[in-house]
Parts: C-alpha cells; sequence; structure tokens
C-alpha cells in the first residue's frame, strides 16, 4: 500500500477501509450481454441501467420482460450487499445504475463511490474524498442519490459528486480518478461561481444543525487546527460560509459529453440568515472536468427574470438564496436538451424578504447543454411559501394527443399536479391556466394574485381543504370535522399560511396545508413511464397539515415556521428579557402540523389519492388507482363513530415505481405498506393496476429500484435500510424458474 | 398546546395528557424507557421522520429550548397529534412511544429497563430534564479525517493515494 500524506491527520480512516476489504480482485469488464449488437435507446443500452432515471429520459423503463407475472412471485435475493463497512448513512436513498457489465452505487454519508460485481454483490472497488470540514458541516451528508456514466469506447467514467461539492471522474473499471479531470481527478464545484474560496473553520465537532445553525466559518489569518479540541482550520477551502452553505443531494446528468450538475442548498425550513447561494446549473467537460457554462437559477441584475425579484437579485440582497436544483434530472440528448426541476426561494413558508414571482424558482427549466442558454421554463409555482420544491427529475416520452405526435416531458410535483409540455418549445399540452388564489394575511407577505392550475391531468393528491371534503358519514360526525376544519383557514389550494399569534383579520392562527411540503411527489417516489404506451405511473402520498407562522426571535426573519433559534451557534444574540416560548413545544415541523382527526378518524374523507396513480398522457386522462401496499382498515374506539361502518384509507408513504415490458413493480418506501404487514416487493398489470405478484423482501425499499440484465439473469436491485445496515438486495428468479 | 386541545370540543379531543402533574414526578434522568425500545425508535424515525428531521435537530439546544421542564406526556401527545406532519397520527401508539424512546436517548439520557408505556397519560408524572454534561457533548460526531485526500481501494492489489488539493 502506497501513501503519500501531506495532511496532519492521521491515516486512521483509510487504514479503516482498505483493513475491512479482504482480498484484492482482478478487474476485467465483463462484456455485457446487452451490449451485443443493441443500439442506444433513450441514452442507454437496452437491458442496461444508465441513468439514476434508467436512461436519459428518466423513463424507470426497462424492456426486460425475464421477470414477469408468471413468476414474479419465485423471485429471491440474489444478493445483499451492505455499505456498513464503509461507515454510516441515514437512510439509504440510492438507485445504483448498471453499465458494461459492472454495477455502480454510493453509500454512507461520506458518499463514497463503488463498484459491484452484478451476479454477486462482491465489491470490486471503491472510491472515497476525505473533504474535512467541508464534509462535516454539509448540508446533505448522506449517500446522495446515485451517479452518473460516460463512456466513449472502451474509456468508461464514473461521475461523482461529494457532499461537500467535489466532482470526481473516476475510471469505471478501477476507481482510479481520471487525472485529466480537474486537479488530479477531482474539480471543486465551489469554484467557478463567482465567490472566492476562503480557508475555513469550525468551532465544534458536530455538524450542520438543520437548516444554517452552527456553520463553519472563514478561518482568521494563521488558524491552525487543534487535535484535542478538534477544531479551528483544517486546510480546507471552500467559499466563505457568510455567503451561505451549498452542497449537493443527486447526481449530474450526462448528456454527450457534457456533465449537468447542480446544487443543493440548505434546508428552507428556518433558516437563520436572510441570505443564501443562490442556485446554478453547470456544464462540465466530461473529459476535461472544465467548466463551459453556468446557468443562474436567480438570474443576476439584467439576465432574463431579474425583475420577478422585486427587491433586486444582486448576491447578497436580503432574501435572495436558494433556488437550488436539489433533484434528479432528466434530458432529451438528440435535442440536446436538459430538464432542470427547481427548487424553492429561501424560507419555506414566508416570502416577505422576496417579493415577487422570483424566478425561476419552482420552475421547470429546459437549458441548450452546448450553450448553457435557457430554451423554455415554465414556473408552477409563483413566490412560493409552501414548500413546493420541484422535487424530481421530469418524465420523457413521446405521445399522440388529439392525433398529434407529440414530444413531452411531464413534471410531477409536490403540489399534486403533473404538468406536461412540448419539450421542444415549452408549450403547455392541455391548458393551464392562472387562476385567482386566495390572499396571504401576514404582514409583509405579498402572496401571488394566481398560480398555475393545470386543467389536465387531474392531481393525483388532495388538494386544500373544502368543506366538501370532510368526513359526513352523519350529521354529528360532520358537524364535529366541521368544528376542526374551521380552525384554520380553508380553500382549494395554496392556502397561505396564517400568523400564528392570531393577529389575522380573520383570526385563524393557521391555514391548511394540503398536499403537505412532503408532496405530492417527493424524490423517494416519483413517476415511471411505459414508453411504449404513453403511460405514467405516479408514486405520491396525500395528507395534510397546518402552517402557522411565528417570529423566530434569534433569526433575522420577520416570520418562520415556527421555531426557536435562541442559543444555536450561529444565531442571532438573544434578545433582552428573553423568555422561551412555551407554546412552541415541539416547534419546527411540528408547529406545521394540527390536530386533524377525531379518536383517530381523519377529517378528511378517504379518496383515490397519494399510492399510484396511473395517467394515460395521450389522453391525459386518469387510467386508474391503488394504494401504496393495500389499504389500512379505519378502527376507532369513539362513540361519535358508533353504529358507522368507516371504509379502509390507503397506506402511506411513496411508492417507488419502475415499469419493465409487462409490470409496473413498486417498493413502497420506508413509510409505506399496511403496518405489521412484512416488507414486499410488488408487481401490478400495466393497463389496470390489477396487482399479480408480491414477493417478501428483507426490508422495506428506501429508494428506487432498478433492473438490468447480467450475464443471461435479469436482476432487480433496490436500496434498504439506514445506519450501518443500509444494503443493497438484488433479486433473481432462481434458474430452474428462470428457463422459460 | 393544552389550550389547543381544550378548544375542539368533538368527543375525541377530551383525553389530554398535560393536566397538572401528580406530585410524584420522576425525572427523565432516572432511565423511563429501555435500550430495546429506543431501538425500534430509531427505525421508526428512520422511516417516518428522517425525511424531513434530522437526529441534531432534536437535540441539544434544539431540543432544550423546546421541550426542558415540559413533562413527557406532552412531548407523546405532541407527536401523537401532530406527526408525521403528512399525515399526523398515522402511526401505531407503539411506534409513537418508540420515537419517544429515541429522541430521549439521543439527547444522553440513560435507558432502564422497562419500556415507556403507549398511554400518554402514564407519562404526566415524568419530567423532562437533562444533565448538562449531556447536553455538552450529544451534538458530538465521530471525529472526521481532515484535508482533501482521494482513498481508492481495488484493481490490481488495495492501494491509497492522498493528496490535498487543490
Amino acid at each position: 500500500m502506497t501513501h503519500v500524506w501531506t495532511s496532519r491527520r492521521t491515516l486512521g480512516s483509510a487504514l479503516v477501509i482498505a483493513g475491512g476489504l479482504v482480498g484484492a480482485f482482478l478487474v476485467r469488464a465483463a462484456a455485457s450481454d446487452a451490449m451485443q449488437g443493441r443500439a442506444m435507446v433513450r441514452g442507454n443500452v437496452p437491458g442496461e441501467w444508465r441513468y439514476w432515471g434508467g436512461d436519459a429520459w428518466g423513463t424507470r423503463y426497462s424492456s426486460l420482460d425475464q421477470i414477469n407475472a408468471t413468476n414474479f412471485d419465485s423471485l429471491t435475493v440474489a444478493w445483499q450487499w451492505n455499505s456498513g463497512a464503509f461507515g454510516a448513512d441515514e437512510y439509504y436513498r440510492a438507485t445504483p445504475i448498471y453499465a458494461n457489465g459492472q454495477l455502480f452505487t454510493v453509500a454512507t454519508t461520506r458518499r463514497v463511490a463503488m463498484a459491484l460485481d452484478p451476479s454477486s454483490g462482491e465489491t470490486k472497488w471503491m472510491w472515497r474524498l476525505d473533504e474535512g470540514i467541508r464534509w462535516q458541516k454539509a448540508p446533505r451528508q448522506f449517500a446522495g442519490r446515485g451517479l452518473a456514466y460516460w463512456n466513449d469506447g472502451p474509456t468508461e467514467r464514473v461521475i461523482v459528486v461529494t457532499p461537500g461539492l467535489h466532482m470526481a471522474s473516476l475510471d469505471a473499471k478501477t476507481g482510479v480518478p481520471d487525472p485529466k479531470f480537474g486537479k488530479n481527478g477531482v474539480v471543486d464545484l465551489m469554484n467557478g461561481l463567482g465567490y472566492p474560496l476562503v480557508p475555513l473553520a469550525v468551532d465544534d465537532t458536530g455538524s450542520l444543525i438543520i437548516s444554517d445553525a452552527a456553520p463553519m466559518r472563514r478561518a482568521r489569518p494563521g488558524e491552525t487546527w487543534n487535535e484535542a479540541t478538534r477544531t479551528g482550520a483544517d486546510g480546507t477551502i471552500g467559499i466563505d460560509p457568510a455567503e451561505g452553505q451549498i452542497a449537493n443531494s443527486s447526481p449530474a446528468i450526462l448528456v454527450g459529453d457534457v456533465i449537468v450538475v447542480g446544487n443543493s442548498s440548505i434546508h428552507g425550513y428556518y433558516p437563520i440568515r436572510l441570505k443564501n447561494i443562490p442556485g446554478t446549473v453547470r456544464g462540465f467537460d466530461v473529459r476535461t472536468g472544465k467548466q463551459l457554462w453556468k446557468f443562474n437559477l436567480v438570474p443576476l441584475p439584467g439576465e432574463f427574470g431579474a425583475d420577478t425579484w422585486k427587491n433586486g437579485t444582486k448576491p447578497g440582497t436580503p432574501g435572495v438564496g436558494k433556488v437550488d436544483p436539489w433533484a434528479t434530472y432528466a434530458a432529451d440528448p438528440e435535442l440536446g436538451l436538459v430538464y432542470i426541476p427547481v427548487g424553492m426561494p429561501l424560507m419555506d413558508e414566508y416570502g416577505g424578504h422576496r417579493p415577487g414571482n422570483n424566478l425561476f424558482g419552482n420552475s421547470i427549466v429546459a437549458i441548450d447543454v452546448k450553450t448553457g442558454l435557457r430554451k423554455w421554463h415554465f414556473q408552477m409555482v409563483h413566490h412560493d411559501i409552501w414548500d413546493y420544491d420541484t422535487p424530481i427529475a421530469p418524465n420523457v416520452l413521446d405521445v399522440t394527443v388529439d392525433g398529434r405526435k407529440r414530444k413531452v416531458v411531464a413534471q410531477t410535483t409536490k403540489q399534486g399536479w403533473m404538468y406536461v409540455f412540448d419539450r421542444v418549445t415549452g408549450e403547455p399540452i392541455w391548458p393551464i391556466v392562472e387562476t385567482p388564489v386566495l390572499q396571504s394575511e401576514v404582514p409583509g407577505e405579498v402572496a401571488s394574485p394566481t398560480q398555475p392550475i393545470p386543467t389536465k391531468p387531474e392531481p393525483y393528491s388532495q388538494q386544500g381543504m373544502l368543506a366538501s371534503d370532510l368526513i359526513d358519514y352523519t350529521p354529528a360526525i360532520r358537524d364535529s370535522a366541521l368544528v376542526i376544519a374551521r380552525k384554520c383557514r380553508m380553500g382549494p389550494y395554496y392556502i397561505p399560511g396564517q400568523p400564528a399569534d392570531g393577529s389575522a383579520k380573520s383570526g385563524l392562527a393557521c391555514s391548511w396545508y394540503n398536499p403537505g411540503a412532503s408532496g405530492g411527489v417527493n424524490i423517494d417516489g416519483g413517476a415511471a413511464v411505459d414508453p411504449e404506451t404513453g403511460m405514467v405511473y405516479v408514486g405520491s402520498q396525500t395528507g395534510l397539515s397546518t402552517i402557522g407562522l411565528q417570529k423566530d426571535p434569534c433569526s433575522e426573519f420577520n416570520y418562520s415556521s415556527p421555531h426557536d433559534s435562541c442559543g444555536l451557534a450561529g444565531a442571532l444574540p438573544t434578545p433582552a428579557g428573553y423568555k422561551p416560548r412555551t407554546e412552541l413545544r415541539g416547534d419546527g415541523f411540528a408547529g406545521r402540523a394540527g390536530a386533524s382527526s377525531i379518536g383517530g378518524v381523519s377529517i378528511v374523507k378517504p379518496k383515490p389519492y397519494g399510492g399510484m396513480t396511473a395517467y394515460d398522457l395521450n389522453s391525459g386522462e386518469k387510467k386508474w388507482w391503488v394504494p401504496n401496499g393495500g389499504m389500512i382498515p379505519t378502527i376507532t374506539k369513539d362513540p361519535l363513530f358508533d353504529g358507522v361502518t368507516l371504509p379502509p384509507s390507503g397506506a402511506r408513504g411513496q411508492a417507488q415505481i419502475i415499469t419493465t415490458k409487462s409490470l409496473v413493480i413498486y417498493g413502497t418506501g420506508r413509510s409505506g405498506a399496511i403496518p405489521g404487514v412484512p416488507p414486499q416487493l410488488f408487481a401490478v398489470d400495466k393497463a389496470t393496476g390489477r396487482q399479480v405478484g408480491a414477493v417478501k423482501i428483507p426490508a422495506r425499499t428506501t429508494a428506487v429500484p432498478m433492473t438490468f440484465l447480467h450475464k443471461g439473469k435479469q436482476y432487480i436491485v433496490f436500496a434498504i435500510g439506514a445506519g450501518t445496515n443500509a444494503s443493497l438486495v438484488a433479486m433473481a428468479i432462481p434458474h430452474r424458474a428462470a428457463a422459460r | 398546546m393544552a389550550a389547543l386541545g381544550c378548544m375542539y370540543v368533538v368527543p375525541s379531543t377530551r383525553a389530554w395528557a398535560q393536566d397538572t402533574p401528580p406530585d410524584s414526578v420522576r425525572s427523565t434522568l432516572a432511565g423511563v424507557y429501555s435500550a430495546a425500545q429506543s431501538a425500534r425508535g430509531k427505525d421508526v424515525f428512520t422511516e417516518s421522520c428522517l425525511e424531513c428531521h434530522t437526529t441534531a435537530d432534536h437535540s441539544g439546544q434544539s431540543f432544550q429550548n423546546s421541550w426542558i421542564g415540559h413533562m413527557l406526556s406532552e412531548l407523546m401527545q405532541y407527536l401523537r397529534d401532530k406527526m408525521p406532519k403528512s399525515n399526523p397520527g398515522s402511526l401505531t401508539p407503539e411506534q409513537y412511544s418508540e420515537v419517544t424512546a429515541f429522541i430521549l436517548s439521543l439527547n444522553g439520557l440513560p435507558a432502564g429497563e422497562v419500556d415507556l408505556p403507549t398511554d400518554s397519560l402514564q407519562l404526566r408524572n415524568i419530567r423532562i430534564e437533562i444533565a448538562k454534561a449531556t447536553t455538552d457533548t450529544v451534538q458530538a460526531r465521530t471525529p472526521h479525517e481532515a484535508g482533501l485526500k482521494q482513498f481508492v481501494w481495488g484493481h490490481s492489489a488495495p492501494f491509497t493515494i492522498a493528496r490535498t488539493l487543490p
């Protein structure tokens, strides 16, 4: 083993990693079965899974059919690979990719990149970057969702973006960084954003507390590392944390020879500082790591869209920040366009510091990968005050609408709507109508007077809260539900948050929030496509919570979700006379939710929302709905419901869906399925939603599965678990059953 | 929260737990949950909470600002009424008590021999208290390695390359 150490730190972690892996492997790229004489389709070799979303279009579709309705129930675990030897993770949210005979994944909070033998799950190589305090204080300290693959003949590269915002190009056969890429195979993605890089330091050994509490800081001149306290400057450089914190949580996407990569930001739940670094999308040359272009998702002064920020967009302007493209992406390589789902501006539920529509927040933006110029965009939520980030890659597909062939892109969202566009021009396939919406009663907040509402397809999650949505099995039940419902502001959708102190003219101290900040669709779920039929299968959830806004006494914001930052590192000084607000108990997210049930029965009628919804995008019609793993009986001892037969409701969680030649296959996600029922992987009929298979799995899926053909055998691989018990599980048909 | 609960004039909202605490008050420092229950609670946290909440957000100062001095019944009832935010009340009673135990463990509070009960009324005599020494360390994580070093393992034999960038 050769070491070249220039840091003063120990070899500890490297030795642990190397020591934990016994034996050496001769790495030889196996000829992929799927490579044999087959052309690329949507940027993917049929039978492989070269993108996070299966292919560049993000279809999550495979034409494989070895696993089908006749044998699905005979699937067994072929292997299980545990990442615990390499470190811990939050929950394991990665979807691997398969290319040219190898399986690639990321794992652990340090986002270690791995190549695995697809037949056995054996580790072939691993790569890790030690990012020092840039990792310690990274806002998104988890394994990420995957990585990207590129090849030019025999030259193969795996692209990984780390929590500390470095991008590495690795030899797919060996894991060795490409010496021609960046500096020693790595590009520092904090470079090239227009901010100088400065030495960094920490004052504590912990991570960034949610949002921007307990951050790094710029190192003082001459400051060094204190090994005893593990504080100080460790030699790491980056953007001055006073400007904000940015990170990465999703993989880059390859479009031709261009790596398209964005950033994520801090959580916007309850930030302390009024500014953060605006989001960007950038293109890099895959061969050299040279930055080719940068697209500003908060337009700089003079750029298109800057006038949608009434207080201006000069970096550092109070209220300007985030608008981060934190989710996964899709592309049409033939058109040379990449489709970017964009997150919301700074502070989830209060926008009084950023008046205007706030482009390109909450938009889908089509960017020309050669020039980095905007081809078209559509903002789905103006001036977001609901945390309605665009949370996942859109789905690209071709359909026939009213007899006309259309190239479309469909964007699923937290707000429960799917927005469908001509992907060449951005023209909505079905009208999306600017519709008047409720206005805010929070001082300083100016909500958008209208929001764009799709006329088709119909939503997949409950929208808002109207009296007609309430349970009404008996007059007494309806009256009781109405008493609760009227405690908060009601409306059809886009109901602004209320001041929690009851100072609003209406007297209401909260508003109903439906879909809530988790969606709808969110990053754990999303949609899969059948490109043969134009069907789209959406995994989503439906739920109900409330918004009430208060002043955090130690934050720069006038309002936020109920929270008390006082005493946290990086918070404003505790004001004179401060007393903890006893009414905030639980604060944070808890302040968003309100009691919305009677005796354990939701006040909202059960409806065919959440679970999995199938749409035909040739017509825009909803075709069927199934719950996420089954229906849950509604049981209560409350005498209000005596004599009433209560309907069941769909199970919670986000279905994690892929499609194959003949099946829709899904896992239920971490919180899905029926409590007490063993975790399962399901298969349903694509045309009807009828369940045609179910097989027990070691634990609930924690990320969207993937499938591939390797040496004649089809595998389905998915992530499970958390901490040091995170795994990839490969399922396959035993040899006898596979022979058809 | 007590006021909120009392405002609901419907039959099911009558069973609130934050009445005047009984005379005999115990402390969360006395080992009021079991390690096994906390371990189960960690799984529940992963399944239903981690999407929005980090453990750092529920330990140390963040936790203390909201909960020190309150009765444990209030914390559990709060979770039952408000969480998960997308579908409050949807966990089982056992899961709510398990995740309550996990939150206590996050804050360095000691485990005891028995589980927390699932009935929040039985938690009315447990006050949330945290030892000062503990609160100072709960945010700490395993020390990290510093410097930008790349580690590669694999190829024909294990090897490591390391360097500082840029």
